[in-house]
Order: structure tokens, then sequence, then C-alpha cells
């Protein structure tokens, strides 16, 4: 099954046959879409919306009202270790949003509650064109604290990496902005601190934003990483050298580590290291050599190979900066596939439209 | 068939008054209107049969856009084979005739001087869809199937998006989302009892609802069809019409 939704991004799943009419074309939740359809010619008798609504007001199951803050909330869209997000509408403007609230959030104190709202409003200020915009920082009536931020339409990269594996020209443009980003936010003093592909949205037209900046060691308290890591569940793309550390003290490399481990997963289709567990994660990372890229993508070009490598080397080399260690795909355009490979691959233009086919020092 | 419709209904459809307005300067702001509520539900088939005409992603969702600057911006209908009688038959016929006469150079043009008069990511938020079909059809489809089929989605989506929003305004969403599952079920496919206890009420009471809901669902998809026909009549050939697109997804 071929999933159309309105991201550009196309996933497969298995959907039976409906079991009234056969049909395999399913909305919404699985709904059967032929069958929705034919009740329209079933109709009968009385079906005004008068009498509609005074049925209804038989049944003595009243919603409450949820509004939090200056947004009414119209449903759930996801739940994970920081909470629950939720697409909302903000009452005055009208405009949609994805608002993210705080489930577990461990404020023991005023003081606690204010440093929160100042780091997230730090996060709020990063103004670049692929991070995700935070528009408020609130708190519900109930004292916990909420955010609301862009609502990205094209979901997350997480879901459109199976799409993306086979274009690697495209993983790469998408992993220079974000790690553009990444450079941009660091050098403001903001650390993101778990950098995944479930952190990477997607807007309608494939554009990519990075999310959650630095609230990470918020939302889960002050935890070590191995719990991190667990609350999180997808060990792989936290530095395991840091997994004992507290989150208070990562430094850049630990989002440099994750940039390479996302490029690699997509040009892979894997994480670097994988395992049933975080423990079992971190003891491959121990006892293993890196994996190379190329071993599982050979059309892959060389150098692609050398980033991914050099980014979970990023903790030992203390290369911090994630333009040193990604110069080349963050300023310039860049061909993935080696030539005698190349088959239909697009080719990069950087800049005022220049072709680019080999990588220049020059440019970087 | 014996169905109550609202009474304005009888009078007007959305398509019957666009038509109308294009043959006199009278109620042009309603033409209008009606022509742009039209284009807002139904942008999708476009946009999914551009891209099965083989355009890029980016590329349709700019041809898209540009097609419906053209639509609600010129005097479109004037200029279309309005014999045709079907807001959905037109448009398609528009779209194949829009994507003949496109050229690079008029939608660079567009690109780089007009504002975005829609917003994308406005319109897909706003209206989310989720719509699944087998690989196999997707892969086989003619680009009109797939739009015919997309149009069929779209008014089952808008069918069920307004019985939600009915409900949600009434205070009963949750009543919505626990028994929207079962409006095509069969008697034997539903625990009565088990939905009872889910939402605290009598059996009895959830038959009831459900029926309800049931009946308005139908009202409503008839409803939803009917504006995009010029004569009520034609009502139940187009949903046949488009169950048959439906069932070419299979």
């Amino acid at each position: 099954m071929i999933d159309l939704p309105d991201s550009l991004t196309q996933t497969t799943k298995d959907a039976p046959s409906c079991e009234r009419c056969g049909a395999t074309t399913r909305v919404g939740e699985g709904l059967c879409a032929t069958c929705l359809l034919r009740e329209g010619l079933e109709a009968e008798g009385e079906a005004s919306s008068q009498i509609f609504e005074s049925v209804l007001a038989e049944a003595n199951v009243p919603d409450k009202q949820w509004r939090l803050g200056n947004y009414e909330i119209l449903e759930e869209i996801g739940r994970g270790g920081m909470g629950v997000i939720y697409r909302a509408r903000q009452r005055h403007s009208r405009r949609m949003v994805a608002l993210k609230r705080v489930l577990a959030y461990q404020a023991d104190s005023h003081e606690t509650l204010a440093r929160f709202r100042r780091e997230a409003e730090a996060a709020a200020q990063l103004d670049h064109p692929n991070i995700l915009p935070i528009y408020e920082v609130s708190e519900s009536e109930d004292g916990l604290p909420f955010f609301s931020m862009k609502y990205a339409t094209g979901g997350s990269l997480r879901a459109a990496a199976p799409a993306l594996r086979n274009q690697p020209n495209e993983c790469i443009s998408l992993m220079a902005k974000i790690a553009r980003a990444i450079h941009f936010a660091h050098g403001e003093g903001i650390l993101h601190r778990d950098l995944q592909p479930g952190n990477i949205l997607l807007d309608g037209r494939g554009e990519p934003f990075v999310s959650d900046f630095g609230l990470a060691k918020w939302l889960m308290g002050e935890s070590d990483l191995t719990q991190t890591i667990t609350t999180f569940g997808t060990p792989g793309y936290i530095a395991p050298e840091q997994a004992e550390s507290a989150a208070s003290d990562l430094t850049p490399a630990a989002d440099v580590y994750s940039l390479g481990a996302i490029l690699f997963n997509l040009l892979a289709g894997r994480p670097p290291f994988v395992g049933e567990n975080v423990l079992s994660v971190i003891h491959q990372t121990a006892a293993n050599p890196a994996p190379k890229l190329r071993a599982l993508a050979p059309s892959l070009d060389r150098d692609l190979e050398t980033i991914c490598a050099r980014s979970w080397n990023a903790i030992r080399e203390r290369a911090t900066k994630p333009r040193v260690i990604w110069p080349k795909i963050s300023n310039a355009g860049w061909r993935a596939v080696r030539s005698s490979h190349a088959r239909s691959m697009r080719r990069f233009t950087f800049g005022a439209g220049r072709d680019v086919t080999r990588f220049s020092p020059a440019l970087a | 068939m014996n169905m109550e419709l609202e009474p304005r209904l009888f009078a007007t459809t959305r398509w019957s008054l666009v038509l109308c307005g294009a043959n006199s300067d009278s109620d042009e702001q309603k033409c209008r209107e009606a022509l742009a509520e039209l284009c807002r539900t139904y942008w999708r088939p476009v946009f999914s049969y551009v891209c099965r005409r083989g355009y890029s992603a980016e590329d349709a969702q700019d041809l898209t856009q540009d097609f419906f600057v053209m639509v609600l911006e010129s005097h479109w209908l004037l200029k279309a084979d309005r014999s045709r009688g079907r807001f959905r038959s037109l448009l398609l016929k528009s779209v194949q005739n829009f994507l003949h006469n496109v050229s690079d150079k008029n939608r660079r043009l567009k690109r780089g001087g007009v504002v975005e008069f829609i917003s994308w990511d406005a319109w897909m938020a706003e209206a989310p869809s989720q719509l699944s079909i087998s690989s196999q059809a997707l892969g086989t489809l003619a680009p009109e199937c797939l739009f015919d089929l997309r149009w069929a989605a779209t008014v089952v989506e808008q069918a069920l998006r307004r019985l939600r929003e009915e409900c949600e305004a009434k205070g009963r969403l949750r009543l919505f989302e626990t028994l929207s599952s079962y409006l095509v079920a069969e008697r034997g496919e539903t625990s009565y009892a088990s939905l009872a206890a889910s939402l605290g009420i009598e059996d009895t009471m959830v038959k009831k609802q459900l029926h309800n809901l049931r009946q308005r669902y139908r009202w409503l998809v008839r409803d939803e069809v009917t504006h995009t026909v010029e004569n009520p009549a034609d009502v139940d050939d187009e949903i046949r019409h488009l169950c048959a697109a439906l069932a070419a997804g299979t």
C-alpha cells in the first residue's frame, strides 16, 4: 500500500481488503473509502441539521473544553518521552500550530520553572531558515509548561527516510541545511543535545527544520544520558562516549556526532550502530570499529564516508564545529554518486548556477 | 428516494451558482466565493493529477497554484466548455489544457513576480488528508483515473470532516471519535456493549447515536456531491461514477 499523505514523502504499509466490498483504498484511520462513499446512495428519511443536533444532544457524553493558553487543541498528533504534541489553532490569528506540552516535567520550584522558560525562550530566539520557529512559551493552568511552534505538514525525517534512501543528492542537500542550522545554533551558544531524525521536521515542500533545540535536558530532567536514550527510544544517534555523562555536560561534539549518524542512516538505511537496547549499542561502539558507509552503499562518494567517520570521532578530535567536519556539503553542491554510477542522478548547481561536479577545496 | 434536503440546496448548488454568475454580472461576489470554496476543497485531485503526469512534487505544487490563480482570477468559465455540466469534469479538462499550454517562461514569470496567494502549508494544515491506495494501482492508474479517485476520496473526507465539526460544535467530539469507525460497519460487527461502556451510556443510546451519525453522514456525502453538479438529479450518477473510480484503485 502507498500512502498519499499531504507530505511529499510516500511510505508503504499493508492494508487488508475491505470485508464488505473488497476495496483497499482507505482514508483517515483506515476507513474504507468505497463503503463510505456508497453511504451517499443509502440516504433516507429525515437528515436535517436540526434533527441531527437534537438527537446528538440526547447523548450525555459532553466534551471538555480543551484550550491551552491562547490555543484550541484540535487533535493529538504524537506522543513521546518528552510529552504530547497536538495540532492546535491560535485563537485570535487562527494560525495552525504544533503545540508541545510537557507532561513529565519535574518542576520542583518556581526557580526551576523560570530557568526552563529562559532556556525555552532562548531557543525561541534562534532565527534561522532551517530551525523550526517557536512562537510562544507559556504554561497551562496546572503549571506545566508548553510551547507552540510552526506546524510542519511534511512530517519528520524519520518517516521520510525510507523514501530518501534512493535519493542521495536530496539527502546531501537536506543534511547540508541541517548542518548549517546546527552551526548557527552553536554560534548562539545553544546545543541541541538530542539530534535525531524524529526532531527534524519537513514542511510541505520538503524543507527541513530542526526542532526542540536545547530543551531535551529540561524535558527529561537531570538524569544521565543512558536514561535519555531509553526515554527517547532511538539509540545510535547520541554519542556513546557520552552515554554516561549528564545532559548538562554535553558539548557541541555530541551534535556533530548525531549529524554523522543521521547522514549514515539516510544513505545506508540504518543507524551506524544498532542493537536491542542502549547497552547493546554502547557495547558495539566500544567493541567494534565504526562501520564504513560504502560497505553498505558502495556507489556513494568516498568523501561522504569520511564525513560520517569524522563526525563520530568528533569527540575524540575535539572538533566541535559542524562546518569543520562538514565543509564540503555545507558550502557547495555535491554529487553524491561517483561518475561511473551516475545513472540518472541530477547534478547539483551551486550558488549562481555553476555546475559543481567535483568538490574543489577553494569552494569550502 | 425520499430525502429531505435543506431548502437552499433545491435552489442553488455552489456549482450552479458559479455557472449562473458566469452568465451575468449579478451576484458576482457570490459566484467568486462559491468558486473559491470549490477550489479550496478540490485542489488535491488537481495536485495528484499533475504529479501523475510526471512532474516533480515541487513543480506540481507550483503548477497547481498557478492553475488555481488562472481559475480564480481570469474569466475561466467564459472560455470553458460548460456543457460538460459537472465541476469535476470541467476542472479535469481545464487542468489538462492548462498543462498543455503552460510554458517554462510563463511559470518563471509567475513564480518570480506574483505574491503566493495560496499558502501551501496553510491549505495542508487546515484540512489534513490521509489516503492509502495499493501500490499497484498507483503505478498503473492513468492520471485521469487518479484524479477521479482523489476526487472521490476528497468527497468522503470532506463529509467526515463536516460531521466531525458538527459534533465538535455541539460538544460531542468524543462521541464522534468513538463511533465514526462504525459508520459503515454491519450490525453484527458492532459491539454496542463495549462502545456503551467506553462512552458511559446505554447500549440503546449507542445504537440511536450511531444511526443518527450515519443518517447525517449520508446527507453530508450527498451534499458534497450536490455542490459539484449543476442539477441535483445528477447526484446519484456522480456518486456511482466516483465509486467506480475508487474500485479502480483496488
